[in-house]
């Protein structure tokens, strides 16, 4: 009998103890699940400007990535300066009549990139019929305190 | 003998260290591929419209990435706010048009417009570069 009563609290206490841990853990993973977004990387490290701007970012868009030193990213992979007018359009193809209305370009690029070297993708685009593009900004630390 | 197998056999249904295992995991994915930046965005198209109800067109000139503005030949500085607050103040109605020249950082423009928004300006576009 005394035996018996020694395992059954033996037992008891080792999952008992491992509760607590499993609790934290779980919340944890509900935080970084709920508040984190997972977003695909965009190919190269990109140091975005900082603004103050409050406009919230398009959702439907072609997102196109200007490293600092002028290389272009569309998708996660490189695209050549040239190819970069067809990739536009071949975008715009794949929307229907109203999408192509509202169709919208963000243009990710590096705080430290020249704009006479963004100023050429932002005409091709503009030529290419879509009228909504902005710059992708993050707020600066000055703002978020 | 009955009573003595009972609690082994619920040890086993629990068994907790694979599930752990698998919380980890998952946790452990989730911290490393989140992302908690929020992105906002500045819009870069020119407001045709409103262009031709205000008269009065502010063109300003980034001259340098050290934040040397130009505006109709007189001088002005990012650095000192005062003067760009006193420069906005004359005219906070009229369109605010930022040029740039060759060279000029994204960073060094979007500071400005953030300066002149935050001075009381409520039209300011992006011209890029300067003809």
């Amino acid at each position: 009998m005394i035996l018996k009563n020694t395992t059954v609290k033996r037992t008891r206490s080792d999952d008992d103890n491992l509760i607590p841990l499993i609790n934290i853990v779980f919340l944890m993973l509900i935080f970084f699940i709920v508040a984190g977004q997972i977003q695909p990387s965009d190919g190269v490290k990109i140091d975005s400007p900082t603004s103050v701007s409050d406009t919230k970012l398009t959702a439907e868009r072609l997102k196109v990535v200007i490293a600092e030193d002028g290389q272009l990213f569309i998708d996660g992979a490189q695209v050549e300066k040239d190819a970069f007018g067809s990739r536009v359009s071949a975008y715009l193809q794949t929307l229907t009549p109203e999408q192509k209305e509202n169709a919208a370009v963000v243009i990710k690029a590096d705080g430290n990139l020249t704009i006479d070297s963004m100023q050429d993708y932002v005409k091709t685009i503009k030529t290419s019929g879509i009228a909504h593009i902005s710059l992708m900004t993050q707020p600066s630390e000055q703002a978020s305190i | 003998m009955l009573l003595e197998t009972l609690p082994q056999r619920r040890r086993k249904m629990i068994s907790l260290t694979p599930l752990i295992d698998v919380v980890f995991i998952l946790l452990l994915f989730f911290m490393l591929s989140s992302n908690f930046t929020r992105w906002h965005q500045i819009n870069l198209q020119s407001a045709t419209s409103s262009e031709s109800q205000t008269p009065e067109l502010r063109i300003l000139k980034i001259e340098s990435n050290q934040g040397e503005l130009s505006f109709n030949g007189k001088r002005l500085s990012m650095n000192n706010a005062d003067s760009i607050q006193k420069f906005v103040a004359e005219n906070t109605q009229a369109t605010f048009v930022i040029t740039v020249v060759e060279g000029i950082k994204i960073q060094v423009m979007v500071n400005l417009l953030d300066q002149l928004k935050q001075s009381g300006a409520t039209r300011v576009s992006l011209a890029g570069l300067a003809q």
